[in-house]
């Protein structure tokens, strides 16, 4: 492991699923933007691959795939030599996957969900990642979930476009 | 009826299995491909086989002419070109293909027989028109009559995020970004294998003459992975360690004169070095230069995959300027609209100023107009490649309306056509966002 050396980085991710968008099969889809500093350096939007029941379903999912895209990008500025400027901020816009995620109590029966719910606990513990609520108003990552209306495709462009 | 002159029944399966084209068109033209034995299949049997034989006719010579201007296949060709037209633009080419690449041959003396473990391989010229009309010659050697090399054969690149992370790092930690490509790389690098040739009519005074290959050509299987190999031990030898986790970026630390301690980097994309420091021409470029490389256009990176690279400068709140790099798919943008606007014509036109990449309210997985033939369903995947290129070029606010529209690629509509070109129209009226690498840390409230 390089010692890191320069000025210090910070992560910021905005995740945010679409539950049940395509009207004929009800899959979600996932839209992640992962900040470095400003600028925005890897993004995704794709349909997800399993079937959610519930809005908070398909949000999870969103959060855990962003979680694994931070821990991946954390590795890499490790070796770059990065300095890093403690856990990633990440933007949710469901109340009730944030609170899940922060407090460590769970109901939940899906073996999938689960997964997803222990894989973002783990990072939140470990450091790596700190969840918070972001209005789905100004949710950057809307853009990557959603088609949206004029003014607001063109005011979430703005967040991230020039 | 059989060709002995007899006559049996046969069930529809083994027809079916043995000639399904044939027993579709014969159902076809007998009228009877809506018959339920029939419906389910006969249409699926014709366009598959409309497909396939398209593909056949398809394998044809591609075209002789590039800008209007005439590409030989043959040294011959090139030379009989120049006398008809009364210039040397293909014999200078080719002149100043094979000074560069004669280092890659050993000659062995008239009627000496190659070593026994060596394997003959043939060489051509391949020759093309620039974008500048300068007349372009590169030696390649035949590498689809080799075995392939049981280890990596080819040059691996950075990924992309890495270079967009080094544009925000390079602002960062106030460095100087310089990029430059090598001249022709590969020739730098030694080959492992045993070949030789018998010289043509291009290598001038050998000609006729067995030759042994030294340097890895272009063609040969192994080329890219004995090139990245041999540049890895140069900037090793500069004390260069590599990054892990990231094949082809490499880090040095470094102290400024300042005496802040920071990392140098280069990131290897094939031929192209970016090269991050405080003083890029000096530390990297020059000790480059001094172990016999090539390095060509030396600047401020300008372009990186077809996307330009600039600066573009931000005011902050305080009124003093910033200036980061940022990245646009403008050039690359222009050119595909071009020519989308120029196939379509007038009915482009006419869509000027619309608002959003698709209709409002349009779900494309409802859309039931009817299924594009093959040459549109060929016409919507190109168009969908191009816009997931312009997507990795950094336009995020079209992805999710790309990713949509490529989920119907296999079988497109009229509709997703519909609306996939008003996504380029849309891009039309957007043309100039682009991605801003800036470094300045976020205000988390």
């Amino acid at each position: 492991m390089p010692c890191p050396l320069g000025e210090s980085v910070q992560i910021t991710v905005f995740a945010d699923a679409s539950f049940a968008a395509n009207m004929v099969t009800r899959k979600s889809v996932t839209g992640i933007l992962i900040f470095v500093n400003g600028s925005p350096i890897l993004w995704l939007s794709k349909r997800q691959a399993t079937l959610e029941t519930s809005t908070f379903g398909s949000e999870f999912v969103a959060l855990r795939v962003a979680v694994e895209m931070v821990e991946a990008l954390r590795y890499k500025l490790r070796m770059f030599g990065v300095p890093l400027d403690g856990p990633a901020n990440a933007f949710c816009d469901n109340q009730s996957v944030v609170l899940n995620s922060t407090l460590p109590s769970s109901t939940l029966k899906k073996k999938h969900n689960s997964v997803n719910y222990h894989k973002v606990r783990s990072c939140i513990a470990a450091g790596t990642i700190r969840v918070t609520k972001e209005p789905s108003e100004t949710n950057t990552s809307d853009l990557l979930t959603k088609f949206l209306v004029v003014h607001k495709k063109s005011r979430l462009s703005k967040q991230v476009m020039h | 009826m059989w060709k002995d002159g007899t006559a049996t029944w046969e069930t529809l399966t083994a027809m079916k299995e043995m000639n399904m084209a044939r027993c579709a068109e014969y159902a076809e033209r007998l009228g009877f491909a809506d018959e339920p034995a029939f419906s389910y299949w006969v249409k699926f049997a014709l366009k598959k086989r409309n497909r396939l034989l398209k593909k056949v006719f398809c394998r044809k010579r591609s075209n002789r002419f590039k800008y209007g201007i005439a590409v030989p296949r043959t040294v011959k060709e090139a030379y009989a070109l120049d006398t008809a037209n009364g210039s040397d633009f293909w014999a200078k080419a080719i002149d100043k293909e094979m000074s560069n690449v004669m280092v890659a041959f050993k000659p062995l003396d008239l009627g000496a027989s190659p070593p026994d473990d060596y394997k003959e391989i043939p060489l051509r010229l391949i020759f093309d028109v620039k974008m500048d009309f300068s007349r372009k010659a590169r030696l390649v050697a035949g590498g689809h009559l080799t075995d392939p090399p049981e280890a990596l054969t080819y040059s691996s690149v950075v990924s992309r995020d890495s270079v967009w992370l080094a544009f925000m790092l390079d602002k960062l930690n106030g460095l100087d970004m310089i990029m430059t490509d090598i001249g022709n790389a590969y020739l730098n690098a030694e080959v492992t294998k045993k070949y030789y040739a018998i010289a043509g009519p291009e290598l001038g005074e050998l000609q006729g003459l067995t030759v042994v290959i030294v340097r890895a050509l272009y063609g040969l299987k192994s080329a890219g992975a004995a090139w990245n190999h041999h540049l890895a031990n140069e900037l090793m030898q500069l004390e260069f360690e590599p990054v892990p986790a990231n094949p082809d970026g490499w880090r040095r630390a470094h102290v400024k004169s300042d005496g802040t301690k920071y990392y140098e980097y280069v990131f290897v994309y094939v031929d192209d070095l970016l090269c991050l420091s405080a003083d890029p021409v000096g530390r990297i470029i020059q000790p480059l230069s001094d172990l016999g490389y090539r390095c060509k256009d030396v600047g401020k990176p300008t372009r990186y995959l077809g996307a330009e690279i600039a600066e573009h400068e931000i005011r902050g709140a305080d009124g003093t300027v910033h200036k980061f790099w940022s990245m646009s798919a403008e050039q690359y943008l222009k050119l595909a609209i071009q020519t989308v606007e120029d196939q379509q014509g007038d009915s482009f036109g006419k869509c000027r100023g619309v608002k959003t990449p698709v209709e409002s309210g349009y779900r494309p997985e409802l859309d039931e107009t009817d299924e594009l033939d093959d040459d549109k369903a060929k016409y919507y995947q190109s168009l969908i490649g191009i816009l997931q290129w312009i997507v990795e070029l950094g336009r995020i606010d079209i992805a999710l309306e790309v990713s949509t529209m490529a989920q119907f690629n296999c079988n497109p509509r009229t509709g997703h056509l519909r609306n996939t070109l008003r996504i380029f129209m849309w891009l039309k009226g957007h043309i100039k966002s682009k991605l801003v690498m800036d470094c300045c840390k976020r205000d988390m409230d």
